[in-house]
This record gives C-alpha cells, structure tokens and sequence, in this order.
C-alpha cells in the first residue's frame, strides 16, 4: 500500500506540473483524481498506524506532514478550484511520504513516550499548522510573484498560472488563521501532556523551545495587524515568508 | 453520397458581400425551407455568422448540389452570379470535413481561439437536425466536428488568453480582483472611450459606477446611462477611495491623478488594491503611481503590449491544434474506410450466398431420390466451398485496410466481385468526380 500511495501522489505530482505549465486540461482530471485516491489510502494508513500505537519514527513524522499538506491543499481545492498551489503542495507531500516510505526509520526511532492520545493529538495539530504555515509560504510567495508580473506589464509565465491576487490573499489570511488556531492547540495539548507525563507544563530545554516562541509570536502579530493595521498584500506576503523560516528551525530544534 | 461545401467568410470576402448573404438566426428555419426548393440537396446546414455564411450538404449529385447552392445564394443575396463565383469556396469530402473541424475548434475564425463560433456552429446543426433537413450523413460528420473542438478545448491552451485590449484589461483586473461582481468603476471624464470601458467591465459584473466629468452635465447624462451616479470631479481623491478600478480619459493636457492622490486614496481603502487604465493621450495618470504597492497602472501602450505577447502564444497554441485536427482526420478516414470496406464485404457474401441457394435449388431438384440426409451433406458442403473460397480474400482485404487503402483498390475490388459502389454510400470522405471548383 505504501508503494501505491507514493506511486499515485508521483502521478498526481507529473499532472499538476504538466497542468500548471503547460495550462492545457489534459492531465486535469487524472491529477486531482490519484491525488484523492492516493490521500484516502494515506490516510488510512496512518491512522492504522495512530491507533494500533506502533512507535512512531521520523519517518512517520515526514509522512504526517505530507497528509496534512496534502489535506489542505485538498480543501483549499475545492474551496477555489485552483490547481497552482498544488503544483508546490502535491510535491512537497510526494517528497515527504516518498522519503518516509523509503527509510521509515529514518533519523531515529522515535520516542518511546510516543503514545497517548495527548501527544497524538499534540503531534497531529503541529504538523497540521506546519503544513498550513507551508502553504501560507507558498501562496504568500505567488502574491509577490503575481503582483510583479502585474506591475512589469510584460505578461511573464506566471501571470495566467497563478491565482488571482485576490484570491491569494484570501488563501493567506485563512492559511494564517488555521495554522495560528492548529498551532496554539498543538502547544496547549503539548504541555498538557507533559504535566501528565513529567508533572511540569514546561520542560523542554529552551533551545528547542525558543524558535516555537517565536514562532507563535510572529505569526501572531502577522494575525493581529492583518486585522487592526489592514496589512495587506505584499507586506504581509515577506512577513510570512520570514515566518516561515522560524518554522523550518523550531521544527528540526524541536523533533 | 457525396459531402459539399460552398460558403463565402472573412478569409476571401469583403464584409460588404457577407452582409448581403447574412441569414439571421432567427429566420433560419425558413431560409432552409426555402433552400430545400433547389434541387439536388438531401442534406443541408446553414451556418451563418458575421464572418462567414456557408452551406454544408450531402448530396448525390455534386454538379447539381453545386448548382443549387450558387443560385440559392444569388437570389437570396441578390447578387450576380459572376460576383458571387468570384468569392465562393467548394471543398468536396474530406476537405469540407477538415474545414468544418478547423471552424468549430476556431482555427479558421478572424480571431483565433475565439469561443462563440463552436456554439453557432451547435446552434445551426441543431436547427437543421429539428427540422429534418440534416439526415445521418452531416449528423455523423458535425458530431465528430464537436468532438474535435472540444479536444481542441481541452488539449491545447488556444483560447486561454485575450487579444484584445478591452477583453485585456478585464482579464488583468480578472488576476487583481478574483471576479468583478460587486466591483466599483471610477471613470474620469465622460468620453465616448471610457463609456465603451464602462459598459464592458458592467458586462462582466461590475456593479456601481461613478462618473466624474469637468462638466457636471455631461457626467449626470453618462451615469444615468450607465445606471451610475455622477460625481464632482474637485474631490477625485475621495472618489477614487471606494473605486477599485480607475478608468482615466480626460482631455485634460496635464496630468491629473498624482502619486499623492492614489496614495491618500490607498490610504482610506486602508490597502486594498486599485487599478488604473489610462486611456488619455496625454496621459492623465502620473506613471510613477505604478511604484506603489498595491496600485496598478496600465496606458494604451501597456494593453496593447499585453495583446501583442498573448497572440504569439495563441499562435503556438494553434499549430498544436491544427495537429490534433489532422490527427482526428486520418482517424475518422480510417473508421469509415472500415466501415465502408465491412460493408463490401457483407455484400460481397450475400451476393456469393444467393449464388450458391439457387444452384443448390436447381441440383437437389434434379436429385429427388436423395435421402435427407444426404440433401444435407450436399448442402453443408456448399456452404464449406464458399466460406472457404471467400477466407483468403476476406483476410486479405481487412489487412489491406489496416494500412492505407487508396481508392484505386477499392475500385478493384468492386469490380472483381460485381460490387459497384456500396462502401462509397456512407463514406463522406469521397471526393467523388471532383466537379472544378467554380
């Protein structure tokens, strides 16, 4: 099953690129059709693999990541019927599950704490914000890149592949508030667990903790002027591009 | 059978001739009744756009089909027969079926790409099924026609970007604003250009229009007009606040929106985007407004840049479709050689069958004596003899068709089994005796 995940988000990864550049709708279909068949076979199997509570490496982590990339991606689909955010989030989780069905114990095995439905849930939701803080990056990054191409007045090859600027800022600000919402239930049940666990709320040594911090503050204040200071567009679009290399280090400092 | 084609369009003919010959949609029902008066048609579709009028039918006889077309369309047209001679084109068979796929996947359209002609094309096949005047012939050839142009649709990127400088510039505010439903349209000065803008991007949803003119009159005339209001042209700083789009084109001799007052604009819309279409020469809007974040401003010279690079793109695209269009071609060529050539070969063996019946007939009545049994033996054998005598040239035939067959062949094996023509009835690929195409 797992070659078969993998071998359909590839297909799915070759259609949305093919339909991306080429803007032609013959692989359309085929890619949105073996992404949805591939993430209803992934997800049936992670959550084999949650509930039957085999400990979780690395690899599982990766793979975690990719479906909830992958899920968002789906939603955010069917809410625009846009397929150019999924020609960076359809590879993205072929490269993670890819990468995680290769060397599933890759890094590591994983901690043998990992069990409990607080932790599974903790771990669920930071994956979940980070995949939503991923495509923020993404969609922040074709805002700067549409809103070039309508500047320079020369239709460059972006210009019809990307969404509108409307719609992108749309996409950032909700990708913003999910993975702001995800994230601040994901700490929450975190330290809930480690209370119940080390009898502390807090015990992770601040290497690991700090880039979370700063995390959660950044994307923070991003939320708030977003909503008081009209933070539109191209400000908000290199703020969170910014965030999102704070991701990437709390997430390799943190695991 | 055979398929033609007459009609006059926008490649050879001057828009004054096509005037004369337009049928309009809505007497098309009675201008085919009117054409089925001619003789020699059996089949008939009447397409008639503003850039093309043209005739497609089956018939079996082509000199007479011709005929009847030509005086169909000079009386109608009331034109001299010269005249139309001059203009008209006729294609016969295959090349009336690759016309009608390049028409309906908009290859042979003024503008390339463009999506009207597929449903006019609908429309006039749709008329002329319902009331019986196109039969199983032009049915078979118009349905795969639609089926061309929708793979042309959807394999190639031919209608994807707009070539002309309106359908532009709704296009680029389209990459700003998502949709224009519900957007707002400032129009500076009151110009015969700007209302024209106006009434477009109206056409594509945008829902309030403010005018603002250096006379007030003017403007008051133009936004009732438009159903807009019209709005004093000394607080354009405001105005321009709740305007998402800006269309400039005063005749003003200087410029009259400054970086200022977009950027104090931007401020009360608290950043949300505008866009600006300068269509003033001179022009009316400051180009280092552009600089701005979130502002966007094209003139003349920008759109039409715009127009330029999308036709080099469509023009790629086309060369791709055309490709399909030969493709789709060859195949259906191929399906009715098949079908014409299965078609022979039943009649081939119902020939050989009838032969065999009435010599059997005349035997066994002379062998009375025979037991039945025997009388069956005779007749199984006769039947062995003839399917084996046909196996050899049957599988011969169905591999000579898998490649391709040229009519010479066909005509031969027609005649070496006494079986004039029968494949050609349903087969619109034949040319036919080519009648000379004036």
């Amino acid at each position: 099953m797992v070659v078969v995940v993998v071998g359909l988000y590839l297909i799915s990864t070759i259609a949305h690129l093919y339909s991306l550049f080429t803007q032609r709708r013959t692989l359309y279909n085929l890619g949105i059709g073996t992404l949805l068949l591939g993430f209803a076979l992934h997800s049936v199997k992670l959550g084999s693999v949650f509930l039957s509570g085999v400990e979780l490496g690395w690899g599982r982590w990766l793979s975690t990541l990719g479906w909830a990339i992958l899920f968002l991606y789906v939603l955010v689909y069917f809410r625009y019927r846009d397929i150019a955010l999924g020609g960076f989030a359809v590879p993205a989780g072929f490269l993670f599950e890819g990468y995680a069905s290769a060397f599933p114990g890759a890094w590591g095995a994983g901690s043998p704490e990992v069990q409990g439905y607080l932790l599974a849930g903790h771990a669920v939701l930071a994956m979940l914000s980070a995949g939503a803080f991923f495509l923020l990056f993404v969609a922040a990054w074709m805002y700067i890149v549409q809103s070039r191409e309508l500047k320079s007045k020369r239709p460059g090859i972006w210009l019809q592949r990307l969404p509108s600027l409307d719609v992108l800022d749309d996409l950032n600000h909700k990708t913003l508030y999910f993975g702001f919402t995800f994230l601040t239930t994901s700490l929450l049940l975190g330290s809930m667990w480690a209370k119940s666990t080390h009898g502390t709320y807090w015990s992770l040594d601040p290497a690991k903790t700090l880039p979370l911090v700063v995390v959660w503050f950044g994307y923070g204040i991003l939320l708030v002027c977003r909503a008081t200071r009209s933070w539109k567009g191209v400000r908000s679009a290199v703020f969170s591009i910014v965030a999102f290399l704070a991701v990437v280090f709390a997430m390799v400092g943190h695991l | 059978m055979f398929l033609l084609l007459a009609g006059v369009s926008h490649q050879r003919t001057s828009l004054e001739l096509r005037e004369k010959l337009y049928f309009a949609p809505e007497r098309l029902q009675e201008t085919l009744g009117r054409l089925s008066l001619y003789n020699g048609l059996d089949e008939k579709v009447i397409l008639s756009t503003c850039n093309r009028v043209e005739i497609y039918s089956a018939t079996a006889n082509q000199e007479e089909g011709v005929g009847a077309i030509k005086s169909f369309l000079c009386e109608s047209g009331h034109i001299r027969a010269e005249e139309l001679t001059q203009h008209l084109y006729i294609c016969h068979g295959e090349d009336v079926l690759r016309h009608l796929f390049l028409v309906a996947s908009s290859l042979d359209s003024m503008v390339i790409g463009e999506p009207q002609i597929l449903g006019q094309v609908k429309d006039a096949f749709r008329m002329a099924r319902e009331t019986g005047h196109a039969g199983k012939m032009l049915t078979d050839v118009f349905s795969r026609a639609f089926r061309v142009a929708k793979k042309v649709r959807e394999e190639t990127a031919l209608g994807e970007n707009s070539v002309s400088v309106s359908s532009v510039a709704v296009d680029l505010a389209k990459k700003i604003f998502g949709s224009l439903e519900g957007r707002t349209v400032l129009l500076l000065g009151a110009g015969e250009m700007s209302e024209l803008a106006a009434r477009h991007l109206i056409t594509h949803g945008a829902r309030q229009v403010l005018v603002a003119n250096r006379t007030l009159s003017r403007a008051q005339t133009l936004a009732n007009e438009l159903g807009g209001r019209a709005v004093s042209f000394d607080n354009i700083t405001r105005e321009m606040a709740a305007a998402d789009i800006v269309i400039a084109s005063t005749g003003a001799p200087h410029i009259v929106v400054t970086k200022e007052i977009v950027r104090a604009a931007l401020e009360v819309r608290r950043d949300a985007p505008i866009f600006l279409i300068d269509i003033a020469v001179p022009r009316d809007v400051d180009p280092a407004v552009n600089d701005i974040e979130n502002v966007f401003l094209y003139d003349m010279d920008d759109l039409q840049t715009v127009v330029a690079a999308n036709l080099q793109g469509r023009e790629k695209e086309a060369e791709q479709a055309r490709k399909i269009v030969e493709v789709e071609l060859e195949n259906y060529s191929r399906r009715m050689q098949m079908e014409g050539l299965s078609q022979t070969l039943v009649t081939i063996r119902m020939n050989v069958d009838a032969l065999r019946r009435s010599e059997l007939e005349r035997t066994l009545a002379r062998l009375g004596h025979l037991e039945e049994k025997d009388r069956k033996a005779i007749e199984a054998m006769t039947q062995a003899i003839v399917n084996k005598v046909l196996h050899g040239p049957t599988s011969v035939l169905r591999a000579l068709a898998e490649d391709e067959m040229d009519q010479e062949s066909i005509d031969l094996v027609h005649r070496l089994f006494g079986v004039g023509g029968m494949g050609d009835d349903i087969n619109p690929m034949n040319r036919g005796n080519d009648v000379s195409p004036s």
